[in-house]
Formats: structure tokens, C-alpha cells, sequence
């Protein structure tokens, strides 16, 4: 059995290795705001009870598979494996029974306040708008509860994402005023600052602020000896891990957010950046897709 | 899109309507808005909901974590609420930590819960005198279209009355958590909802929007359980209510809270 599973062609969630996460996106999504969207982006987790025998035996698999045992519950051995791993290697479960899924993933809510007056009134610019990125992640949204004080980390990412969108806004066409987002994590599983990123171009979209195109983002990487797209929490703790999210304009290909950390060679540097070109187009295709269903929304209402 | 000014219109229409006893929406004075609440929605929670109030959005999570008790508690565990009124949620809510309105926030849902006993303390002993849980309840909320008291104290209660208690493994004698896997849900004794009513002139109106909140003279929130008991109460905002209004409010609030019991046990 073991034999079997150690072969190194099956990503640890059963993807494709160039394959993203299930990504939903939602446009609209508060009212207060003057725009706003969500962004679900994980994976499916299915929950299987197997024999006595067989869940002894999945600590050999764990290494390699993001494979949780989840303890007896009644007479059952319960395990969580994502769905599309069960897809590939069912039958290392013997009979299983599939008793339950979920999503395991990041959530993300971002909204947008703005054009507006900037308070306080000294940050205004008389050339163009101010823009502000504030990201926050819930004490919940991690295994364990974070502060609700923002951190060093938070900070730094709130930066990098503002830097992200500045280049696309048309800001000079609102002088002396402020256009803030607000982007909040409610769960988080790895790549987040590229779940946040995605979902404010759509909410700046949906306030209807002027851009050049939608900046779409992705973290590609490498795990377990393969270059990756879109990381999970697992893979971001593999030994040889390589995380490298980045932003993208897709329509000129220029790259607006790149961050790195790992240790990797020169030569694979080349195909990761093409890799997230390549990713952040699909990305890209599901926010178009989320704002016209906005206002499709909004005309069938009218009508 | 939301200004001032218009607030200022608003604010005068819906007095002018409540002198007739009218509402701008439409709703009797009773009335509740559309409510949808989700659950087990956020997978590192330990429990989780987001409740929809006419539009008015809270997400609330449950953490567990080991800590000593309280030195004149020792074999008690603890229910923390936390609350922000995160900026996204209303143009007028500024970043930062959290102002007397969230303060005030949790503390009113925290006494809800807190002063009904819905939760056993003495159940969160881990090992008495050494390790409880301390079980900590966060309210995020995201869009603010009146009547936050309502909404955050059905997140907070659903999202308790749902979570799950994570399972231990001893370290030496020092117990660590086991992140993921969970030991036994939490036995909730009572739902303890507050209901929160705003007297506009002479009217009073139940689950106030966002323009009554502002138009409002003042605003009562009541919290109530099954048996009719009463277990917080907050006033807030300049006016004031005669003792009759407060009777009314006391009836009508054990009322409402009886019509959001029944929402809130369908999903738990």
C-alpha cells in the first residue's frame, strides 16, 4: 500500500499541480458600501469513516497528503481527505463510507468607501485620490485566535496590497479625496493577501471607480518537488516550501505585487512568474464574471 | 452614495411619518425585517454564524482556549464577547480599536448571555483550580443597516449553541489542544436574545433601520429568555421613556424575543 501512494505524481489535495482551488466570487455583496464583494476560495473537504485497520494505517499517507484523522465518533473511524484526493487514491480507504464535507478555505469580505472625503484632511492630495488598504483578519479566521489588534503582519500586507491596485486607478480623476478598502478575513487557509487583493479590484469595480483593467492574484510556489499555483496551508508547510504571491495586471502582463519566501533556484524562477501570469487570466475571467452577474442582477430587479 | 444630507431628509421624513405611527419600509410597528442566519460557515472557527438582519450583517466565531481561572472562580470557565464595528460596515465607523459603541456593544450581548446562565461555567472546568476554557466570542460586524444589538446577540448565541469543545491531549500534566478535532458541542441551556426597540415622538418601533437609528429620540434593548424572564437591559441615545413606555417595551420585548427564539432554534 505504501508502495503505491508514495509516488510523487498525486498533489497533496489531489489537484492538478497547475491547478487553483475552487474560487467564488461575489460582487455586491453589502449595502452601506459603496462597493463590496466576497471571495470563498479553498477546497472541498469530504469527511469518510473507514475501518479499524485502515486508520492506523493513514499515518504513513500524512507526509505526503493532506490527510486529517478526525478520531472514533460511535463505532466509526472517521478521516477528512479533500475531495479530489479521494477522487485519485479512493481506494488506499478500502470501503468507505462518505459521512460528511466541508469547505476549508479562506473568506474574504472587501468593501469600498470612496471617492470620499479623506479624514484626517491633511492626507489629501491635490492631484489625485489617497488610496487606503486596510486588511484584517477575524480572531477566528485562524487554528488559533489571533488578537483582534492588528499586527506587524498586517500592517505589511495592507501595504503591499494598496501598492497592488494604486497602479490602476485612475486616482487623478478625484484630487483632495479618499477612496478606502476594507478587506476581512474571516477564514483563512493560505493566500490571503491574494483572496483580498482579487476581491477589492472587483468591489473598486463595483463603486464604480475608474481602472485600466481588474488586478487579479495568485501565490504560486513550490512543494513536495513540484512547482505549484495556488498553495494550500499544507503545502505552505512542506519542508522545501516556496510561496511567491503576486499580482497581475492581465491585460499588459505586468506583475504590481511579487513576494518570496523559500529558498529556490534561478531557473524556476522564470516558469513560477509565467505561471502566475497564467493563473491570474483565469482569475481573472471569474471576477468579469462575478460583476456582470451583479448587474444582471440589478436590471432584472428593475424590470 | 450615503451623505449627510440626505440623512438629514431621511431622518425628518421617518418623524414625520411616525407621528401618523408609519413606518418608511412599511412595517407595523412590531415588525421585524427579512432575517437568514448561516451556520458552521468559517472552518477555523470553533463554532460560527453570519446573521442577515433586513440587510444588517454580523459574523460571529467561537474560539477555545485553555487558560487558569479567575482566582475567586477557580472551578468556573469563562465566555468572553468581543465586538468591532469594523470601518467597512458604516462610512461614519473609523479604523482602530474599538470605540464606546462596540465596547458597549459587547458588553450588552455578553450580559444577555451571561446573566441568563445559559452557559454552565463549572462545565468549562478542564481541571478545577488549574485549567478552564475560556471561550471567547468575536462579532465582526459588516454592514450596518440599523439595529446591530439585534443581530449581534442572535450571531453570538447561534455561533455558541453551535460550536464544538476541542479535544485535549495531556503534555506531562499541562493540556494542549488538539486544533480540528473536537471532544463534545457545548450545551446552551437557554437562547438569550435581545430585542431592541427606538422611541421616534410617540411611536416605538421594534428592530429599528438604520434612519429610525438616527431619527430615533432613544433606543431600549431587552434581553429575554423562554420563560419570560428579563436578563439585560440597555438605554441608550439623549431622550427619554416614561414608565408606561418602558411596561410596553418589557411585554413587547418578551414577545419578539419569543418570535426570534423560534428563527434562531431552527438552525441550531
Amino acid at each position: 500500500m505504501a508502495k503505491k501512494t508514495k509516488s510523487n505524481d498525486i498533489r497533496s489535495d489531489g489537484r492538478e499541480f497547475d491547478e487553483l482551488r475552487e474560487i467564488k466570487i461575489q460582487a455586491g455583496v453589502l449595502d452601506q458600501a459603496d462597493g463590496s464583494a466576497r471571495v470563498d476560495w479553498g477546497i472541498t473537504m469530504k469527511r469518510i469513516a473507514v475501518s479499524e485497520k485502515i486508520y492506523n494505517k493513514v499515518e504513513s499517507l500524512r507526509e505526503q497528503f493532506y490527510i486529517i484523522p478526525r478520531g472514533k465518533e460511535g463505532r466509526k473511524y472517521l478521516i477528512d481527505v479533500p475531495a479530489k484526493l479521494l477522487e485519485k487514491i479512493g481506494g488506499e480507504f478500502g470501503d468507505y463510507d462518505v459521512v460528511g464535507e466541508h469547505f476549508k478555505g479562506n473568506v474574504a469580505v472587501v468593501a469600498v468607501h470612496g471617492p470620499r472625503e479623506p479624514i484626517p484632511r491633511h492626507v489629501a492630495d491635490p492631484y489625485r485620490a489617497v488610496l487606503r488598504f486596510r486588511y484584517t483578519m477575524a480572531p477566528f479566521s485562524v487554528p488559533e485566535r489571533k488578537r483582534p489588534a492588528p499586527g506587524r503582519r498586517e500592517i505589511e500586507i495592507s501595504k503591499v496590497s494598496r501598492e497592488a491596485l494604486q497602479g490602476v486607478i485612475f486616482a487623478n480623476e478625484y484630487p483632495m479625496t479618499a477612496i478606502d478598502i476594507f478587506a476581512e478575513l474571516l477564514a483563512a487557509d493560505a493566500g490571503t493577501r491574494v483572496t483580498a487583493i482579487t476581491a477589492a479590484s472587483v468591489a473598486l469595480a463595483d463603486a464604480g471607480i475608474p481602472m485600466r483593467d481588474l488586478v487579479a492574484a495568485v501565490a504560486v510556489g513550490r512543494a513536495f518537488g513540484h512547482l505549484v499555483a495556488d498553495l494550500t496551508k499544507f503545502e505552505e508547510d512542506a519542508p522545501d516550501a516556496v510561496d511567491f504571491p503576486m499580482a497581475v495586471v492581465p491585460r499588459t502582463e505586468e506583475i504590481t505585487l511579487a513576494q518570496m519566501d523559500g529558498r529556490i533556484a534561478r531557473k524556476d524562477l522564470d516558469e513560477l512568474v509565467e505561471l502566475g501570469i497564467k493563473k491570474a487570466k483565469e482569475i481573472s475571467a471569474l471576477q468579469r464574471q462575478a460583476l456582470k452577474e451583479k448587474y444582471q442582477r440589478v436590471v432584472e430587479n428593475e424590470q | 452614495m450615503n451623505n449627510e444630507f440626505i440623512w438629514e431628509f431621511d431622518k425628518d421624513r421617518v418623524r414625520r411619518f411616525a407621528l401618523r405611527g408609519l413606518r418608511l419600509d412599511k412595517r407595523g410597528p412590531l415588525d421585524y425585517r427579512p432575517i437568514n442566519i448561516e451556520t458552521d460557515v468559517f472552518a477555523n472557527a470553533d463554532g460560527s454564524a453570519v446573521v442577515d438582519l433586513g440587510g444588517t450583517k454580523v459574523a460571529a466565531g467561537v474560539k477555545y482556549e485553555l487558560g487558569t481561572p479567575f482566582p475567586d472562580t477557580p472551578n468556573q470557565g469563562a465566555v468572553m464577547v468581543d465586538a468591532e464595528l469594523l470601518p467597512m460596515a458604516n462610512p461614519t465607523f473609523e479604523p482602530g480599536p474599538p470605540d464606546e459603541n462596540a465596547i458597549e456593544l459587547a458588553r450588552v450581548v455578553d450580559r444577555g448571555i451571561r446573566e441568563s446562565n445559559a452557559i454552565d461555567l463549572e462545565k468549562l472546568a478542564v481541571e478545577p483550580g488549574k485549567w478552564v476554557w475560556l471561550v471567547f466570542v468575536d462579532l465582526r460586524v459588516l454592514d450596518d443597516n440599523g439595529n446591530l444589538f439585534d443581530a449581534a446577540s442572535m450571531a453570538a448565541i447561534t455561533a455558541l449553541a453551535t460550536s464544538k469543545i476541542p479535544k485535549i491531549e495531556l503534555n506531562g500534566d499541562v493540556p494542549t489542544i488538539v486544533r480540528g478535532d473536537y471532544d463534545r458541542r457545548l450545551e446552551v441551556a437557554e437562547i438569550p436574545l435581545l430585542t431592541t426597540f427606538v422611541k421616534i415622538g410617540n411611536a416605538i418601533f421594534a428592530d429599528p433601520s438604520a434612519d429610525e437609528m438616527r431619527a430615533a429620540d432613544a433606543r431600549i434593548s431587552v434581553a429575554t429568555v423562554d420563560d419570560g424572564s428579563v436578563t439585560a437591559i440597555q438605554k441608550g441615545g439623549e431622550g427619554a421613556f416614561t414608565k408606561e413606555e418602558l411596561s410596553l417595551v418589557f411585554d413587547r420585548a418578551i414577545d419578539r424575543g419569543n418570535y426570534l427564539r423560534e428563527i434562531v432554534r431552527k438552525v441550531i
